[in-house]
């Protein structure tokens, strides 16, 4: 729900999100945070640009750098009395929790809130203001950037180290193959004493993921579940199992077939496996084995 | 302390533009900058006399600027940069579980000067964030209190704390 303040739909769905994102009326909302928010309700960045624009030239608001204010005659807008209460399009719920929290789970969602931001590096505090729209809490979203430092998805960035932003890794992650549903259900619940885990980089688990599905697959057909259970064997622990198997899924090292539900190595999973023997492969299991 | 301070606190606090800003989180800034109780009610008294401030009472007191008190607020300072950061005060020391315990009583017995009994979810964070504590905390000390039954909760529209 939200309010009536101006004909045009992307100027009214904007001026709501002032309303409901402004907490300082000297400062003004961060831009960052609106831009956010229209990402969430799927809007296109020509007709953002578009809509501020027009609410300038209406005279309803002012930007000065990385902020937006309202004007006075925005501000009188907003408060109108007789605005009336209206639908306006809402922001897709980022994150819907159904069981108990899960690393993936928590993963993904950091991730989609850091890749909203175009890449760029993100302040600690605008961080946790978009955060804040998922609906998680803000422990939670110590316990996701603890996440992505473990597994080298992101650092920290900025003289005093208050933004963080996507590392390659990241960014590659990002951009991969969504998990199929199958994998998602193995997803083991979140263990605070797991992101206090040794790190470990995105190429040494696809490594291993590679090595134990190329293992099995010499002889049989595997699925997913084989694969765990072959990284189990090695004393690779729960957590970083899962986000191995993801990861080498997600990068197209290993390709699902969703008919047969079995995983076959891709190309470069083959090359992988073939890189992954004898000292290679027991380097990578003492990484993955390692505590912090 | 002037009314013109208290219109920027009120300015800097607010939950949304239209709903403007809980009366208890601006007080208990007021009292953090140094400023009296009776100062805040002569300054509230003052914007609200000068047509700059509505006081809107529901079960929760807010205060809201009018456009004419909008307008008397200054400009926006230039955006902070990484190097800005460098000179921002230190972070304060994280309070001990007591320490906390006897923040929300503080602020429960504001909240009730001004006759609130119920303290919104929203201002208890405001505040926690002018203390500069995690809201994990704040979290953590409400739990405690709900426990041990200092405290009973009602969940609506806003999620509202009362204590016992």
């Amino acid at each position: 729900m939200g309010f009536s303040f101006h004909a045009d739909a992307d100027c009214n769905r904007i001026l709501n999100f002032i309303n409901r994102d402004c907490h300082d009326l000297i400062e003004g909302v961060s831009r960052r945070l609106v831009d956010y928010h229209w990402s969430l309700a799927g809007g296109d960045e020509t007709r953002l640009n578009v809509a501020y624009q027009t609410l300038v030239s209406d005279g309803l608001i002012v930007t000065t750098g990385e902020h937006c204010r309202l004007t006075a005659s925005g501000y009188r807008v907003v408060l109108d009395p007789e605005c009336a209460e209206v639908e306006v399009e809402a922001p897709i719920e980022v994150f819907r929790r159904s069981g108990p929290l899960t690393e993936y789970a928590l993963r993904t969602l950091i991730i989609d809130v850091l890749h909203r931001n175009r890449g760029r590096s993100v302040k600690l505090d605008e961080l946790a203001e978009e955060w804040a729209i998922s609906g998680l809490r803000a422990g939670e979203l110590r316990d996701a950037l603890d996440l992505l430092f473990r597994d080298q998805l992101a650092s920290f960035a900025g003289l005093r180290r208050r933004s963080v932003a996507l590392t390659s890794d990241g960014v590659a992650y990002q951009g991969g193959r969504a998990a199929p549903a199958e994998l998602v259900n193995m997803a083991p619940e979140l263990e605070a004493e797991d992101l206090k885990a040794r790190s470990v980089d995105s190429r040494t688990l696809c490594l291993l993921a590679a090595y134990a599905a190329g293992d099995a697959a010499e002889s049989r057909s595997v699925s997913f579940g084989e694969i765990s259970y072959r990284l189990e064997r090695m004393k690779i622990p729960g957590f970083r199992v899962f986000h191995a198997i993801e990861l080498a899924h997600r990068l197209g090292h290993l390709d699902y077939d969703a008919d047969t539900r079995t995983v076959h190595l891709s190309n470069s999973g083959k090359k992988l496996y073939r890189a992954a023997n004898g000292r290679a492969v027991q380097w990578a299991i003492g990484q993955a084995v390692l505590e912090s | 302390m002037s009314a013109e301070t208290l219109l920027q606190l009120i300015a800097r606090h607010i939950s949304s533009v239209r709903e403007g800003a809980d009366a208890v989180v601006v007080h208990y800034a007021w009292r953090r900058a140094g400023g009296d109780d009776a100062s805040f009610a002569s300054g509230i008294g003052e914007l609200h006399g000068s047509q700059c401030l509505e006081i809107i009472s529901d079960s929760q007191s807010y205060l809201r600027l009018t456009g004419l008190g909008y307008e008397q607020l200054p400009p926006a300072a230039n955006d902070e940069d990484d190097a800005a950061d460098e000179e921002s005060p230190r972070r304060p020391a994280r309070l001990s579980p007591v320490q906390m315990e006897a923040l929300v009583i503080d602020i429960f017995q504001l909240a009730a000067r001004a006759g609130d009994t119920g303290l919104t979810a929203t201002a208890l964070a405001a505040i926690w964030k002018i203390e500069c504590q995690r809201a994990a905390d704040l979290r953590g000390v409400l739990d405690s209190m709900l426990s041990n039954r200092s405290l009973r909760v009602e969940r609506g529209q806003r999620t509202v704390f009362f204590r016992n």
